[in-house]
């Protein structure tokens, strides 16, 4: 998947582009909003990460210019101005979503997925991995075809950390993502709910041997198991 | 009492006008009247003494009695009476009005000159008088107040010791009540006559009343025009206090940049008005790097934030998982993110100070959010019993992002300021145009002296027990601006049994 990500912090370029692609993106990165308005222009790219505050041209410009000159590319906003209004106005100018800084690479990258998969109607929304199926319209969670009732909150952890196998995520990382607001990053509400879901999949697979599919990382978090 | 300043002015300096105005009234009032009884008095001795000069018949003494009272400017006949007695005391002529309680012999008569030997028959040293009849008197065209002073006009006159024959008499003036009435009696006598001359005081009261009538019309007349005038000019006077009432409530409206212009005032309120917008553009700098001061400094701080916070998180994927750098990387990282939420709490707050809290309003699923609320209730607290009652299909205009936030503070702040084994309650109810959050929860009690500061930023209730509370004490203030931006409120309230409720109002 080709990205473009267009922003002027060195270090933030540096650690975004390291963490897409570890991930398995290619990305272009570039500093100036004129240089990047004319990258994004020229096309070729699955999704367009952009900084509000540019030098050249800014964020809003070059996403206005994009969608006037009809250029459909799904853009994600990076915004640390003024955050709320930014929103607002990158919403209304037709960008897919926004991230305020401070933001994890993680959680940019679970937003590229989402953003690009609506953007190219992908119609599976399929999730598989060790036998366990999620199904992203559904929200239905299979084993070995057995349904696993899952809440709202307990879907989207799992869905989180199966994107990713053998990946270990913070609890903040995963707070943010499912929970999407600001809990204290002491709330113990993310072990409450990797235990539930422990759980349910435990009953489900009752016979089968072998540990758990979701591994405690100690100190540090979760992490789907990765088959050898 | 009155609270209005402008009528307080205008009635205190109507009664002091009042007040001035009747005192002066009285006593100008007293000293016309005291210089007409003066008159009266000045008027009787001379005609006494006039009259005790002449000899006339009855009829005569009738007109001239007549001619008299014209003479005095006297209305009423009877209010001016003549007794006339020759020399050996009996009556010549007593006017028909004369009281009988006026005896005549007990009028207080100066002594009759001696009448000298060989005197001629009394002259008429009066030119006056030459004619055998009283020369007419057009009373109409000479009104007696109209008359000029008298030479030797005295009170109480007695010229004792011999007069000379047909020299001037010898008069006094004498006061006598009789019934209601108050005579002021001129006598005089001569060797060959006594004439006494009454007039009633009482004669000069018509003339006085119409005085006071002119003033009594006059004074509520004067007392009006100035009531107007105070009101109208204090109104004016006050018009630069009305400006800054005026100006101080659009500070309240529209802001710290309103000014009042002090052009055309006069220079005591210009001089106000000047210090008055000294201070607010004072204030509104202050106002203003206070204000930009949170929004810079949570801007200054996101970029470093976002830049630490990427470096960590990059560092934790890059060492060894489950390793004792990685469980320290990632406790940092925590510190990390609580330092952005405080940024952004910040941030957020001194753009609802700005008065631009604006929000993404579109369709929010306000049922799901609620159960998702229940649901991470139950998880929080699972020491709890949580009960929901939630309306299914609630589905309001709100900010995806932003009152989520509100709803999880509502319920972490139930969580932590309960009590063992206690119990929280999320419920919906409509109301009339808004939709009511309740989040009902047992507490420990909230000292009465929190209850009004639990809204206050950076405010913490003491945590029962000792425990210790997370959150720097920003949610609640934060969530009431999110509310409010949202056309909304949030209320609370704590009842005897320690129930706390806080109540989340959104509109349909």
């Amino acid at each position: 998947m080709n990205v473009l990500l267009v922003e002027d912090e060195r270090k933030i370029a540096q650690f975004v582009c390291a963490g897409l692609k570890e991930q398995g993106f290619a990305v272009d990165n570039c500093d100036n909003g004129t240089i990047g308005f004319e990258s994004a222009c020229r096309g070729g790219y699955d999704v367009i990460v952009i900084d509000i505050m540019l030098p050249g041209r800014d964020g809003l410009s070059i996403l206005k210019g994009m969608r006037k000159a009809g250029n459909t590319t799904p853009v994600i906003l990076l915004t640390a101005r003024n955050e709320l209004d930014d929103r607002i106005e990158g919403l209304s100018l037709g960008a897919d979503d926004y991230l305020a800084k401070p933001f994890f690479v993680e959680e940019l990258i679970a937003r590229i997925h989402a953003v690009v998969r609506r953007a190219s109607g992908d119609r599976q929304g399929r999730l598989a991995v060790d036998d366990l199926i999620l199904d992203r319209f559904t929200h239905e969670v299979t084993w070995r075809g057995e349904t696993v009732d899952m809440t709202g909150r307990e879907f989207n952890l799992i869905e989180y950390l199966m994107r990713s196998p053998g990946r270990v995520f913070t609890r903040t990382q995963i707070l943010e993502h499912v929970w999407g607001y600001d809990f204290d990053p002491s709330t113990n509400v993310v072990d409450v709910c990797i235990q539930r879901i422990r759980k349910k999949i435990a009953t489900i697979r009752a016979g089968v041997d072998g540990d758990s599919p979701i591994e405690s990382v100690r100190g540090v978090g979760y992490r789907f198991r990765k088959l050898p | 009492m009155i609270h209005s300043f402008r009528l307080r002015l205008t009635l205190f300096s109507a009664l002091i006008s009042g007040l001035v105005l009747s005192a002066f009234g009285l006593t100008t009032w007293l000293l016309i009247r005291g210089s007409r009884v003066e008159r009266i008095d000045r008027d009787v001795i001379t005609q006494a003494e006039r009259e005790s000069q002449r000899t006339r018949d009855t009829a005569d003494w009738q007109r001239t009695e007549t001619n008299m009272a014209s003479e005095a400017g006297i209305r009423d006949k009877g209010d001016m009476l003549l007794l006339v007695e020759d020399g050996a005391g009996n009556v010549v002529y007593r006017s028909q009005d004369w009281p009988a309680s006026l005896v005549a012999e007990q009028l207080p008569w100066p002594p009759q000159p001696a009448p000298r030997q060989g005197a001629e028959p009394p002259p008429r040293p009066n030119p006056d008088a030459t004619g055998a009849e009283p020369p007419p008197r057009p009373a109409p065209d000479r009104p007696g107040a109209a008359r000029g002073p008298r030479p030797q006009p005295q009170p109480l006159r007695e010229r004792p010791g011999s007069a000379p024959p047909g020299s001037p008499p010898v008069s006094r003036i004498a006061m006598q009540l009789a019934g209601e009435r108050h005579w002021h009696i001129g006598l005089a006598s001569t060797d060959h006559s006594r004439v006494a001359v009454a007039v009633d005081t009482a004669s000069v009261d018509p003339d006085m009343q119409g005085i006071l009538r002119a003033f009594l019309v006059a004074l509520p007349l004067c007392l009006v025009l100035i009531g107007l005038g105070g009101w109208s000019f204090s109104g004016r006077a006050l018009r630069p206090l009305r400006k800054l009432t005026v100006t101080a409530r659009q500070i309240t409206a529209e802001g710290l940049d309103q000014r009042i212009s002090s052009q055309g005032e006069d220079r005591e309120f210009a001089e106000l008005i000047v210090v008055f917008n000294g201070m607010l553009e004072r204030l509104e700098r202050s106002f203003r790097q206070a204000r930009r001061f949170s929004a810079d400094a949570a801007h200054e701080l996101k970029t470093p934030l976002a830049i630490l916070q990427g470096q960590i998180e990059q560092a934790i994927h890059a060492v060894e998982d489950g390793s004792a750098m990685q469980a320290e990387l990632t406790g940092i990282l925590d510190e990390v993110r609580r330092l952005s939420t405080i940024s952004s709490k910040l941030m957020l707050l001194s753009q609802a100070d700005a008065g631009n809290l604006r929000i993404h309003a579109q369709s929010f699923n306000l049922s799901k959010a609620l159960a998702d609320l229940v649901e991470d209730t139950i998880m929080l607290a699972p020491h709890l019993l949580v009960t929901g009652d939630i309306q299914p299909g609630l589905t309001i205009r709100a900010d995806a992002s932003l009152l989520p936030q509100v709803l999880h503070n509502l319920i972490s702040n139930a969580i932590k300021y309960n009590v063992d084994h206690g119990w929280i309650r999320i419920s919906t109810a409509l109301r009339p145009k808004q939709i009511e959050v309740l989040v009902a929860n047992s507490s420990p009690g909230i000292p009465s002296a929190e209850r009004s500061r639990i809204f206050d930023r950076f405010f913490r209730a003491d945590p029962a027990r000792g425990r210790k509370i997370e959150g720097v004490g920003l949610g609640l203030s934060v969530s009431r601006e999110i509310a409010r931006a949202h056309s909304g409120d949030i209320t609370f309230s704590v009842d005897p049994e320690d129930i706390v409720r806080f109540s989340l109002l959104l509109p349909v």
